[in-house]
């Protein structure tokens, strides 16, 4: 009962104080949000795909059964329309056939089911389809039978007259269902995706350890006025843990409608061109529990970790400080990434013979240590250097900078640390995709491309026969040649290469003469575009990952802002003090670019270095191409615009807080 | 050290602070109604009153700090409400020092950089304004903290300190806020002990905001203020 009425208050605490108070805990349940609802997209993502897996082994696990009462007689032809290709299934019904997924029954001769995409497109292409399939639309294809709202499939039953001979089609007795299709969910690419998830968060993480600091005077002065009541050191610690509470489930439980409303805009192609239903980009329900549970439990956590080192006597805090900036820990985690990762750069050869497993927690790990190492060393790096130069400058505005980040790697240090992390990540991501598009070399035209010049249109059968289909007859065709031949000197299946006026018309009418013959037919310039949509699938996964990254810049502006801001407001006793010392404005403003400078210059040092030591260790020992992507340098011209004109962004509040009558309230 | 004072070059120099029909109000509240007073230089004057009589507020727009609403302050005959703010913020760097009650060190700054600050905002080469500042706080009692922040220092030290960085410069004026408010009676004789002393070697006026009669006794002249108005003036011998 006592807890439950410290709870209460802690909740009351945490609204307390006004306009500040409400800022702040806006702040904070904005970054949790922003946290909950990444990480729930991001644990949405591989059940997302892994739903679209179970439907297509649902579509595909057909089957034969010596004990069937019927079957289903079923031709795939490959249709092609405008530059749209469409899987038509035609079916035909052997006395009690099994109903394909998705379907409410057997299609009758004619009917046709469409998918969902194709349905949407029927105004336009619908009177061409019936025309050329001979027959009519009956309905749309459920969710079942489809495996992504992008798919363009077709069943139909077979018309009467539909020249389709017995030999090209194949029996099927079953269809497979949810519960015996696919792999179970991958839980460990779920962790993973949700792994790299988390290193994605973490400058979201920095904005709310930031903006849980505002005010931070104000209230441990509170904290102080409790202890002055007869409130417990304990009391005190539960009352700021409930404060932190509070905020943090708040902001995560408001995640949710915002993971909703970008659940959307991620199945709609913004993973690497995949589409998916939105419905499918959700997180296992424990998953989903955990990240909602756990994300205020570690802000109470860090909370209760904070408080351990705060005193709250009932005439104000003080603070257990280290004395000596522990660097030489990152330094540690630093060399031990950078060792293993060298070493099995060395091994790259032999490495595989460790399993895949055992090379992925060994280079996961590494890069992990190497990451968090260089964050930890570029911070300590800048306040080393501070340390050594800040007695023995001869500027004031470089002493009282140099003193500032010497005596207090603060907020600010850590934001622009983080920075560091940043682009080692991006680099090596971006690298990472250029190595790998570099490995499968340049968008290449497919075989059948290859055997077609200007205006020619092929007829490609595949392993089927060829029918005898008078084509020269169509208008608009200038000659038909029928070969085996295939490019590279081989031989293959007999193929027409259609010579026409490269008109859309006579293209259509040569796919109308050959629908039923089960040939795909495509012209010279649909292959080529299909070969450039293939290769553009990483260029869409890269320009992703540069929205990610200039989202996570703005975020890391955002707490920089904030971090410069507090600081000169909670600084305003210190900063009259100089004022009424004759300390310029600008001598203030000097020493704010001097102390950011440095921590920016180390943090930009680091993760340049961090980005190509990575990329060029860990594809080594991946055995890839390594190529270094040309944002690494665009994103520290980047940060180092942001960081500076956040920095002039703040001089409206320096100005307000470096005024000598503050001394009078301050 | 060049002498880089624009107003004053010797230390007989009649009136240093005159305030003429001061009147200062907060929102409702009146802080000085129609003060008027004259300090001269070497003066060390002592400001009385109960609390929120308006001493704190005529400290601050004697030196310059809080612009009056109505009234004039002048320094050397010469009004501050003349004077643009880089010109004010250069009069307190290079002729006025200052002793508050509590947080007036830079918390980020060691002993000696503290103290060494006016120099160098005023010129002075960082080794000599660091050796200088060693000297001073040597002869405050206060070496052993040189090279420690404000933080790691005791009340006591760290008020020797501010003293120290209010007397390093020379300043004609030194206005002190209760500078032992904060202080147990042993070390607030000490630092009015060093502050006094000090400022008469220097020739320094003070002005020096108290409400306890053991540090008003160091001043050789004592104003009483009472609802923003002077209720006495009186001359120490």
């Amino acid at each position: 009962m006592k807890r439950l009425r410290l709870l209460g208050l802690g909740a009351k605490l945490a609204t307390a104080g006004g306009r500040p108070a409400w800022i702040r805990l806006s702040l904070i349940a904005l970054g949790f949000a922003a946290g909950s609802a990444l990480l729930l997209s991001a644990a949405g993502i591989v059940p997302g795909v892994h739903a679209g897996d179970v439907r297509r082994d649902t579509i595909e696990a057909i089957g034969v059964s010596r004990h069937a009462e019927g079957a289903l007689r079923v031709w795939s032809l490959p249709q092609s329309f405008g530059d749209l290709d469409v899987l038509v299934s035609v079916v035909q019904p052997i006395r009690t056939a099994p109903v394909p997924p998705g379907l409410p029954d057997v299609p009758a001769p004619g009917q046709l089911f469409v998918s969902e995409r194709l349905a949407t497109l029927w105004p336009s292409i619908g009177s061409g389809i019936e025309a050329r399939l001979d027959g009519q639309l009956a309905g749309t294809i459920g969710r079942d039978g489809v495996v992504s709202p992008d798919d363009l499939t077709i069943w139909e039953g077979k018309p009467a007259g539909a020249p389709l001979e017995r030999a090209g089609s194949y029996r099927v007795e079953f269809f497979g269902s949810a519960a015996d299709a696919g792999e179970p969910l991958p839980f460990a690419a779920l962790l993973a995706v949700l792994a790299a998830a988390t290193a994605i968060v973490i400058p979201i993480w920095l904005f709310v350890a930031t903006v849980t600091r505002l005010s931070a005077a104000t209230r441990e002065t509170r904290l102080a006025a409790v202890r002055l009541a007869g409130g417990t050191q304990a009391q005190v610690r539960f009352l700021a843990a409930t404060e932190a509470g509070v905020a943090a489930a708040l902001g995560t439980w408001l995640g949710v409608p915002l993971y909703l409303t970008l659940r959307p805009l991620l199945a709609n192609g913004a993973i690497g061109g995949l589409q998916m239903y939105p419905s499918d980009i959700t997180p296992p329900f424990a998953m989903s529990v955990a990240i909602l549970l756990a994300l205020p439990a570690i802000a109470i956590a860090m909370s209760v970790t904070t408080m351990r080192r705060l005193l709250v006597s009932p005439l104000g805090v003080s603070r257990h400080v280290r004395s000596s900036h522990a660097g030489w820990r990152w330094i540690v985690v630093l060399a031990v990434g950078l060792g293993v990762l060298a070493w099995s750069a060395s091994q790259h050869t032999t490495l595989r013979r460790f399993g895949d497993i055992w090379v992925a927690i060994l280079l996961g790990g590494s890069v992990v240590c190497l990451t968090l190492g260089l964050v930890g060393t570029a911070t300590w790096c800048a306040w080393a250097i501070a340390r050594r130069l800040a007695g023995s400058v001869r500027s004031v505005a470089a002493m009282l900078g140099l003193r500032r980040l010497e005596s207090e790697p603060t907020a600010v240090s850590r934001v622009i640390g983080g920075v560091a992390l940043m682009i080692a990540f991006v680099g090596v991501v971006q690298s990472g995709l250029l190595s790998v598009e570099r490995s499968e070399g340049q968008p290449a035209l497919s075989l059948e491309g290859l055997m077609l010049h200007g205006n020619e249109v092929g007829a490609f059968y595949g392993d089927r026969d060829t029918p005898s289909v008078n084509l020269n007859d169509i208008p608009g065709v200038t000659s038909v040649r029928w070969t085996h031949k295939i490019p590279y000197g081989r031989t293959g299946a007999l193929n027409g290469i259609i010579g026409t006026d490269g008109s859309a018309e006579t293209l259509e009418a040569i796919r109308d003469r050959l629908a039923w013959s089960g040939a795909a037919i495509h012209s010279l310039p649909q292959l080529e575009a299909q070969a450039m949509t293939a290769n553009d699938d990483y260029s869409s996964v890269r320009q992703g990952g540069l929205a990610l990254t200039l989202f996570l810049l703005l975020v890391s502006a955002a707490t920089l802002l904030v971090a410069m801001v507090d600081w000169l407001m909670e600084r305003r006793r210190s900063l009259a003090v100089l004022s009424a010392v004759g300390v310029t404005t600008s001598t203030i403003r000097r020493s704010i670019l001097v102390q950011v400078g440095l921590s920016l210059a180390s943090s930009l040092l680091f993760g340049v270095a961090g980005a190509i030591v990575i990329t060029s260790l860990l594809y080594r020992a991946l055995n890839q191409p390594i190529v270094l992507s040309g944002q690494i340098p665009i994103l520290a011209g980047a940060v180092v615009v942001v960081v500076l004109g956040v920095t002039a962004l703040s001089a409206p509040w320096l100005r307000v807080a470096h005024r000598p009558d503050l001394l009078r309230e301050a | 050290m060049t002498d880089r004072r624009m107003y004053t070059s010797g230390p007989d120099i009649g009136q240093l602070l005159e305030v003429d029909h001061l009147h200062k109000r907060f929102g409702d509240t009146i802080a000085l109604d129609g003060l008027s007073v004259e300090i001269g230089g070497g003066e060390i004057v002592a400001v009385l009153g109960p609390s929120g009589s308006g001493k704190s507020t005529l400290l601050l727009c004697l030196a310059g700090i809080l612009p009056p609403d109505q009234g004039d302050v002048r320094y050397c005959g010469r009004s501050f409400s003349a004077l643009i703010d880089a010109t004010r913020t250069r009069l307190r760097r290079d002729e006025f020092g200052f002793v508050f009650q509590f947080g007036q060190l830079v918390p980020e700054l060691t002993a000696v950089d503290n103290v060494s600050l006016p120099l160098r905002l005023a010129g002075l080469r960082r080794r000599d304004a660091v050796t200088r500042a060693r000297a001073f706080l040597g002869s405050l009692g206060v070496e052993e903290v040189a090279d420690k922040r404000a933080g790691e220092m005791s009340g006591g030290q760290a008020q020797r300190v501010a003293v120290a960085r209010a007397l390093v410069a020379r300043p004609r004026a030194i206005f002190a806020d209760e500078p032992t408010g904060a202080l147990d009676s042993t070390n607030g004789e000490l630092v009015m002990e060093l502050l006094v002393s000090t400022a008469r070697q220097q020739g320094s006026t003070i002005v020096l905001v108290t409400h306890e009669p053991q540090v008003a006794a160091y001043a050789d002249r004592q104003i009483v203020v009472r609802d923003g108005k002077l209720a006495h003036d009186v001359a120490l011998v």
